[in-house]
């Protein structure tokens, strides 16, 4: 099928190599985790096989060779293990995280251009190493002497039949236990049952039992491996009817049904009959979809929200014209639309949400990798990792939280011997965490290493030129410094935190987000870097304001109060105009000089001052005029426009009128940096 | 009436795939099972002239699914075939043993799936 990919099938190819990804990434970690003891979960391996498998078949299906070969690789290292050929270990886990992160970027790179490629031969080299070195070229084992039923063994997988003679190796009994269900049920009784036995071994097969009229319900055999006895599990299970049979070890009546003296003992909740209705329901009640239709069905939500202004605007007509019977009427409409309109945003909005989890999951591989890269110990704490965000932004967010994250293990953690030294454990932690906060959500990415040296940062940024050697800079205003193009603490540019990606950048990302970034170090204890981001960015609710003629949006969950003031209650402190506000000082922003407007000097008698804040940051913007509230929707101003500064996009009003929304973060910071700057 | 094909197997865009080549040859009805659990639902249910099934899957695996067919009184005479993938050859044989008509191993051509299915169903 490989000659005529059409696009939506590629796409579909993609959803399912993500979900694959996802779920190989958290089975390795875990694999990893286990590495050390050498003994694996066969559950586990199977998973991770599986994933591995139906990669190397969609591959091929596609025509993509290279996925295939690699999948195919990676599906023969992972079958060597699960059938005991090849030893568990740390290398062994390492190199398939290196397979995982080359299939990732060959999927990635397809999804841009579909024959795009990759040299996949060093991993390769890898896999076949580890094989290779691994004890085993042992031939499978065979499982004769074994005293079976040949129409059980008939029916199970190489590696399922590898599991029994494990659990014989063991010394464990081998059980056949036999339970009917309810058709409309069984698929959750049977997972029910299946939990319970796993807690007492292994269930090494499922077989459907072929002798029964299926309209009559449905029984299972399954194949056990346990310590216990078959009088033991069958008053474990307390199922009516169940049978357990010893097949190999326990000792018992043959063929008793063991489960039978337990009859009486429990009813089993009765089964609703809904066969008919709920039968052919699949299991999964997720459905995927691609978040252009979402953008889409978001755009449409936001004209509807557009018109629905519109009319608004009839009714204040209509009741000015003096029609106030038809303007209330026309009004009680427009607010059953209103609420109803509000709903669906809501609902639309909510599909859009995701966990930060699909994030974190991705970043304990980054942490993974490039503590292994520096030679360093680090373990990783997740919190929060359910709390919810615009999928968008979570997608936006991947670059900038790996590279906060080298900067954390390159310049953060220390090594092992600088640490116990200092009095710390060997293992460095880096902690993300995630929480909301009103109309936000604040990830923070907090490592217990050295700390920030405030000292040396001076240092550096007067070396630099980036400002004066008697510069009178508070701690803070030293942080900020950071985020300049260009800087970094380290004398020679690390060659892979480098890559010459700064701080700077990460702002900007976070910016074109609006939302804003902040340090908070120790020296000696860590630093936190703490993002704050809207939940969503598609529709916002802002606040309309004019300056020199001009009309701007204020998004409003930046807007912490609004002031009138005289001109008089205006001072300024070093060139920089600021006002009294309840015993703190608050900086001032003309948006007329920092657009440079025409007029733009022009002071007025009395004005509006905006105080907007992101995080603990404060300031004020002074406008001519409020002109009110309102929903905008806001759309980027595209690639060609990403130099403008101060702007998070434009909006639509009702009216058809296009405006800039600010960018508050953006703002807030360039003040307090110019602020700093006016020190210089 | 048109004659109906059952595809069992797990990855969705696999499915996807062996469903829009069935549904090409214009002539079958296609009822699709994400896994065995749901394929065993469906088989009382629907009068089903043809099986395809996955061999890997969670829960119950193509050969159990095989063998339970092959075995039933009522769908013995169903014709089934098997995919697999290259390098499961033992669980193949173990599949064609246990009663299967035929295989496919991925990737296979949507030609080769079409001429299967006519051999079987004309």
């Amino acid at each position: 099928m490989s000659e005529k990919n059409s696009p939506s099938a590629i796409r579909e190819f993609l959803g399912e190599a993500e979900d694959i990804f996802e779920k190989l990434n958290l089975d390795l970690v875990e694999l990893g985790e286990r590495a050390d003891s050498g003994e694996s979960d066969p559950d586990l391996l199977n998973s991770i096989f599986r994933g591995a498998h139906s990669l190397k078949g969609l591959a091929g299906m596609f025509g993509f060779d290279d996925i295939g070969e690699l999948g195919h690789h990676m599906e023969g290292l992972l079958d060597n293990l699960r059938l005991g050929k090849v030893p568990l270990n740390e290398i062994l886990v390492e190199t398939l995280f290196d397979a995982l992160e080359t299939l990732t970027r060959l999927v990635h790179g397809k999804g841009e251009k579909e024959d795009f490629t990759l040299d996949i031969k060093p991993v390769l080299g890898r896999i076949d190493s580890v094989l290779h070195g691994g004890a085993g070229q042992a031939k499978a084992q065979i499982l004769e002497g074994v005293d079976l039923d040949p129409a059980l063994l008939s029916v199970l997988t190489e590696f399922e039949e590898h599991r029994l003679l494990e659990n014989l190796k063991k010394g464990r009994n081998l059980l056949k236990v036999k339970a009917s269900f309810d058709l409309s049920s069984f698929d959750r009784d049977l997972a029910d049952l299946t939990a319970l036995l796993k807690k007492e071994g292994e269930v090494i097969s499922t077989l459907p039992s072929a002798s029964e009229d299926l309209s009559q319900g449905i029984s299972f055999e399954l194949l056990v491996g346990t310590a216990r006895t078959p009088e033991q599990i069958a008053s474990l299970a307390e199922r009516p009817g169940l049978e357990v049979v010893p097949l190999v070890g326990a000792e018992g009546e043959k063929g008793a049904p063991a489960g039978k003296m337990r009859e009486e003992a429990s009813a089993e909740p009765a089964l609703d009959t809904h066969e008919e209705s709920g039968s052919l329901r699949s299991i999964s009640r997720m459905v995927r979809v691609d978040i252009e239709k979402l953008d889409v069905l978001m755009n449409i939500v936001g004209e509807l929200v557009l018109a629905k202004g519109a009319i608004s605007d009839m009714v204040d007509r209509l009741k000015a014209q003096g029609n106030i019977e038809l303007g209330a009427d026309l009004q009680k409409a427009t607010r059953i639309l209103e609420r109803r309109l509000e709903e669906l945003q809501k609902g639309v909005m909510e599909v859009r949400m995701v966990p930060v989890s699909q994030l974190f999951d991705k970043l304990t591989r980054i942490v993974r990798r490039v503590a292994g890269e520096y030679g360093k110990k680090v373990g990783l704490e997740i919190s929060g990792a359910d709390t919810e965000l615009d999928k968008l932004i979570v997608e936006e967010l991947s670059d900038p939280l790996v590279h906060i994250i080298r900067n954390a293990i390159d310049h953060g953690i220390e090594s092992a011997s600088e640490r116990s030294a200092a009095g710390k454990s060997e293992k460095g932690t880096i902690a993300l965490r995630a929480s909301q906060k009103g109309n936000h959500v604040v990830i923070e990415v907090a490592d217990d290493g050295r700390g920030i040296d405030v000292d040396r940062v001076r240092q550096k940024a007067v070396s630099k030129g980036l400002i004066s050697k008697g510069a009178d800079l508070g701690r803070e205003e030293l942080l900020d410094l950071l985020f300049l193009p260009g800087f970094s603490t380290r004398d020679e540019v690390s060659e892979l935190s480098g890559r010459g990606v700064g701080m700077d950048v990460v702002k900007n990302n976070i910016s074109s987000l609006s939302g804003m970034i902040e340090i908070d170090t120790r020296k000696g204890g860590g630093t936190t870097m703490s993002l704050t981001l809207p939940i969503t960015l598609a529709i916002i609710k802002a606040l309309i304001i004019k300056v020199c003629e001009r009309t701007y949006a204020i998004p409003i969950n930046s807007v912490m109060e609004t002031l009138m003031i005289d001109s008089s209650a205006i001072r300024t402190i070093e060139r920089r105009e600021v006002i009294e506000l309840r015993q703190t000082t608050l900086p001032l922003i003309r948006l007329g000089r920092v657009f440079n407007l025409p007029d733009g000097d022009r002071k007025r008698e009395r004005s509006f001052v905006v105080v907007v804040g992101l995080a603990d940051k404060r300031v004020g913007i002074i406008v001519d005029e409020l002109m009110g509230q309102q929903d905008v929707v806001i759309k980027s101003l595209g690639e060609a426009l990403s130099f403008v500064r101060g702007f998070a996009g434009a909006a639509e009003l009702g009216n058809q009128k296009t405006i800039l929304v600010l960018d508050v973060g953006g703002l807030i910071t360039e003040t307090l940096r110019g602020e700093a700057a006016a020190h210089v | 009436m048109a004659k109906k094909i059952l595809i069992t197997e797990d990855s969705p865009t696999m499915r996807s795939l062996i469903v829009s080549t069935v549904q090409a040859m214009g002539d079958f009805q296609v009822v699709e099972a994400a896994n065995g659990f749901e394929a065993l639902r469906i088989l009382p249910r629907e009068k089903i002239d043809l099986v395809i099934t996955d061999i890997n899957m969670p829960d119950i695996n193509g050969l159990e699914l095989v063998s339970f067919i092959k075995k039933n009184e009522q769908y013995r005479r169903i014709p089934l075939f098997i995919i697999s993938t290259e390098g499961s050859e033992r669980d193949r044989e173990k599949g064609m043993a246990l009663g299967a008509d035929a295989y496919l191993v991925k990737p296979f051509s949507p030609e080769e799936l079409q001429k299967l299915i006519r051999r079987f169903l004309g």
